[in-house]
C-alpha cells in the first residue's frame, strides 16, 4: 500500500497539498445497493416457503441453497469491487503538479499527471439535487493537449478545489517566472 | 429427464472458483495500489471475514444435503403446489 505523504514517483522537495477521493455519497450509494439486493432471496424465501411446499422437495431445496449461496458471494464481491473502484480513484494535488489515478475496472488503470504550469483552464460544476446539498462536484482542468485529461469526478467542496488549485497554479508560475528572472 | 444433484453442486465449484480468482484479485489492487488508511484495512479485512463467514455457512447448508439424489426437470412440478 502507499502512504498519502510518499507516494509513488515522488519528486525531491514535493509535497501533497491535496489528496481527493469522489463523495462519502459514492459508498453510501454503494452500501444501499448491494443490502437492497441482500433482501431478495429473504422476500423470495418469505413468499416461496409461506404458499407452497417448494423447498419441501430436496431437489428444490438443494438449488434454492446453491443459488442464495452464489447470489450472497456475488453481493459481496460486487459490494467490495466497486469499493476498491472507489477507493483506487484518488486526485492528488501536489506543489508541483496534479496526478489523476483512476483504477477503470479490475484490469485497467490509468495514471496522468501534469505540472503545474501547464495547467490553463480550471472549472467546477455542481449538478443535482444530492451534490447541491451535499456539496461535491466535478472539477475539469483543461491543459494545452487537445483532449481533457484531469476531471475530479464527484470531489467534496469542488468549487473550493477549484479555485485552490487556481490560486496554486498562479503561485506555481511566479515563483518559476522569478527563479528564471533570477538566473 | 433425470439429473444428478451433483451437477449443480459441480457448477457451484466453478463458481466458487471464479468468485475465489475475482476476490483475489480485488484484494490485490487494495493492497498493491491502495493508500494506507484505517478505513481500508477494515473493509478488507471485513471482506475477508465475511467472505469465509458465507463460504463456511454455504458449506453448513450444502453438506447437509444427499447430492446423490437426481433431479427431475419435467414431471415434479406437480407435487409443489398441495
Amino acid at each position: 500500500m502507499y502512504s498519502r505523504r510518499n507516494f509513488p514517483n515522488q519528486k525531491p522537495n514535493e509535497h501533497v497539498l491535496m489528496f481527493l477521493r469522489r463523495h462519502w455519497i459514492s459508498v453510501v450509494k454503494i452500501v444501499l445497493i448491494n443490502l437492497s439486493m441482500a433482501v431478495m432471496p429473504m422476500i423470495f424465501y418469505i413468499g416461496v416457503a409461506g404458499y407452497t411446499d417448494f423447498l419441501e422437495v430436496e431437489a428444490y431445496l438443494a438449488l434454492f441453497v446453491l443459488l442464495v449461496s452464489a447470489f450472497y458471494l456475488f453481493i459481496i464481491l460486487f459490494a467490495f469491487a466497486n469499493f476498491v473502484d472507489y477507493y483506487l480513484d484518488v486526485w492528488i494535488v501536489t506543489n508541483q503538479r496534479v496526478i489523476n489515478i483512476e483504477q477503470k475496472g479490475l484490469f485497467s488503470r490509468e495514471v496522468s499527471e501534469k505540472e503545474l504550469g501547464m495547467m490553463q483552464d480550471i472549472t467546477s460544476d455542481v449538478e443535482g439535487f444530492w451534490a447541491t446539498v451535499l456539496n461535491y462536484g466535478n472539477v475539469h482542468i483543461q491543459t494545452a493537449a487537445e483532449t481533457e485529461r484531469f476531471i475530479f469526478k464527484q470531489v467534496p467542496f469542488a468549487d473550493e478545489v477549484a479555485r485552490r488549485i487556481s490560486n496554486l497554479v498562479s503561485e506555481y508560475r511566479k515563483l518559476n517566472k522569478d527563479i528564471e528572472a533570477d538566473r | 429427464m433425470e439429473i444428478s444433484l451433483s451437477v449443480f453442486l459441480l457448477l457451484y465449484l466453478v463458481y466458487i472458483v471464479i468468485f475465489l480468482f475475482f476476490s483475489f484479485f480485488n484484494l490485490f489492487h487494495m493492497v498493491r495500489y491502495g493508500f494506507v488508511s484505517v478505513g481500508a484495512w477494515v473493509v478488507t479485512v471485513g471482506y475477508i471475514v465475511i467472505t469465509l463467514l458465507g463460504l463456511f455457512v454455504s458449506y453448513y447448508y450444502i453438506a447437509q444435503i444427499d447430492w446423490n439424489e437426481t433431479f427431475q426437470i419435467l414431471g415434479s412440478t406437480n407435487n409443489i403446489y398441495n
